[in-house]
């Protein structure tokens, strides 16, 4: 089912470690105050799946093929230098994300599941098939709805919701408040999503005829990931902020199913985090892989067996371990996750100025370009992306 | 007078395709040859990291190729396609020679018969 490429891409890229991480520092910090960010953010996210897959579905060609073939292999070579470091760092989250759930469930020390996270996650790429991983993620992504269900349990005053959804700035620690909203908007902008949704069209053969089902794919799906990122926000607010808890752990986080779920929400919690963040790692690794082989013009399919396109499977057979190396060494898989969101938001308008060139190319999209209202939208997108890699690093300094 | 065709627009940075639509690479170079008193001439397409990324420095080229000398024994030249077997340029290159006929797919297949197919479920018959 299509609508499953959307909602496998929107737990991978949208809802993965970061997102987590970011919408339940914003809920805990400034209760509500910060939904108008992901609101924004996800409007944002889903006018760029909607055109990474309508490129697919008319050119068959991906986001990475297409920026090295219009843009020319030196700008090709920036976003490839760039991802690589910034997908290796997420990837390093990923999985100490997962290892994290693993810890808040039978107390073990994370660093010690990290390697069987990372052997687990090799084994299902190099033995499963694109089907597996997207019907897999999606259908155990179901679990996340955990945190929906805690804000209809706990009831939440629905006017501050839709409060917090009109812009609005701090009435303190406004430095803290920026350096939050920047990791949400680099949680949802990860420029590896873009790419994956579009290899995920190639690889599931959409022509013209699925551009409309690309459109509900692209809203529904980073939907789900808004609604249940949203439903964080609110959750993180309601029991954490309310007590004052800061979270500087997962551990800390995990508190906040606790309320509606009892001893339950521990282990819900670890659930959700574990899913996402293994669903997010599958995306990365892939991603990786298809970005050297997009990139070169190597023979790239997640179904193919691994001997027919060895160059895709050593890409991510090197990237894997190397990562949950990188992980155990730098340490807190949370600070990590805050830190590589800003980083994504550094590197999201290398790959988001492009679409403004390629969505008009007739070579590419023939009469399924862009129009005017979508020309604007994307500029617009073009220059939010620019302002927040501005501001990114100085944020970090000051509200990191 | 012939078809004009806009070597970097629609042939430089292309996918290559063969007959068969397998991927053979990207084109990292077009060769052309110089001749006195004449327009020069294209010759071939070139598949190189090496000439990929000496168009972003010629330190990263030297470094490509050095790594190419060092993993990819007896690929003493990059692999070329000469522009007679050029069909079609656009999004994509088309060219009238078989992927196997060229040596741009060498390191691929000692890598999938020396290292990837001799890691359990490397080489599985049927499909993945």
């Amino acid at each position: 089912m299509n609508v499953a490429l959307g909602i496998v891409s929107s737990i991978g890229g949208f809802l993965d470690a970061g997102a987590i991480a970011t919408a339940a520092l914003a809920g805990a910090a400034f209760g509500m105050q910060m939904l108008w960010v992901l609101v924004a953010g996800t409007v944002c996210v889903m006018l760029l799946t909607e055109m990474c897959g309508r490129l697919a579905c008319v050119s068959h060609h991906t986001i990475a093929d297409a920026v090295r073939e219009r843009c020319g292999f030196r700008y090709f070579s920036f976003l490839l230098v760039g991802e690589v470091c910034v997908d290796v760092l997420v990837l390093s989250a990923e999985i100490g994300g997962v290892a994290i759930a693993l810890h808040l469930v039978t107390g073990i020390d994370y660093r010690w599941f990290m390697p069987i996270v990372a052997f687990a996650l090799w084994l299902i790429i190099w033995v499963g098939t694109f089907d597996i991983i997207e019907n897999g993620v999606s259908f155990l992504g179901l679990v996340t709805l955990a945190f929906v269900v805690g804000v209809w349990w706990i009831g939440p005053p629905w006017h501050e919701v839709l409060k917090g959804m009109i812009p609005s700035a701090p009435a303190h620690d406004s430095a803290r408040y920026w350096f939050i909203a920047v990791g949400i908007i680099g949680a949802l902008f990860e420029p590896f999503m873009l790419n994956f949704y579009s290899a995920g069209a190639v690889e599931e053969k959409w022509s013209i005829k699925d551009i409309p089902m690309n459109r509900v794919t692209a809203v529904l799906g980073m939907g789900f990931g808004s609604l249940i990122a949203i439903s964080i926000v609110i959750m993180s607010a309601l029991t954490l902020g309310t007590h004052g808890i800061q979270v500087d752990s997962y551990e800390q986080a995990a508190l906040m199913l606790v309320q509606p779920f009892g001893s339950w929400g521990v282990p819900l919690f670890a659930a959700c985090l574990g899913v996402a963040c293994f669903g997010a790692a599958q995306q990365i690794s892939l991603n990786l892989a298809y970005l050297f082989s997009q990139g070169f013009g190597w023979n790239w399919s997640e179904n193919l067996k691994p001997h027919e396109d060895a160059r895709f499977a050593l890409v991510y057979t090197l990237a894997i371990p190397f990562a949950a190396l990188l992980g155990v060494v730098l340490g807190d898989p949370l600070q990590i996750t805050t830190f590589s969101m800003a980083l994504n938001a550094l590197l999201a308008p290398v790959i988001v100025f492009p679409l403004l060139i390629l969505m008009n190319d007739r070579h590419y999209l023939r009469e399924h370009r862009n129009g005017v209202v979508g020309n604007v939208l994307v500029s617009a997108v073009v220059v939010i992306a620019f302002l927040i890699a501005l501001v990114a690093i100085p944020l970090e300094i000051l509200g990191g | 007078m012939a078809d004009l065709l806009p070597l970097v627009r629609d042939v430089l940075d292309k996918q290559i395709l063969d007959p068969e639509d397998q991927k053979i690479g990207k084109v990292d170079g077009i060769v052309l040859a110089l001749r006195a008193n004449r327009p020069p001439r294209v010759t071939a397409i070139e598949i190189s990291q090496a000439t990929a990324w000496r168009r972003v420095h010629r330190r990263l080229g030297d470094l490509a190729d050095w790594l190419r000398a060092r993993f990819e024994p007896g690929q003493d030249r990059p692999p070329r396609i000469l522009f007679e077997h050029f069909v079609s340029g656009g999004i994509d290159v088309r060219v009238d020679v078989s992927c196997n006929r060229t040596r741009a797919r060498a390191w691929e297949d000692w890598l999938g018969e020396q290292v990837i197919a001799k890691i359990p479920g490397g080489r599985r018959d049927g499909k993945k």
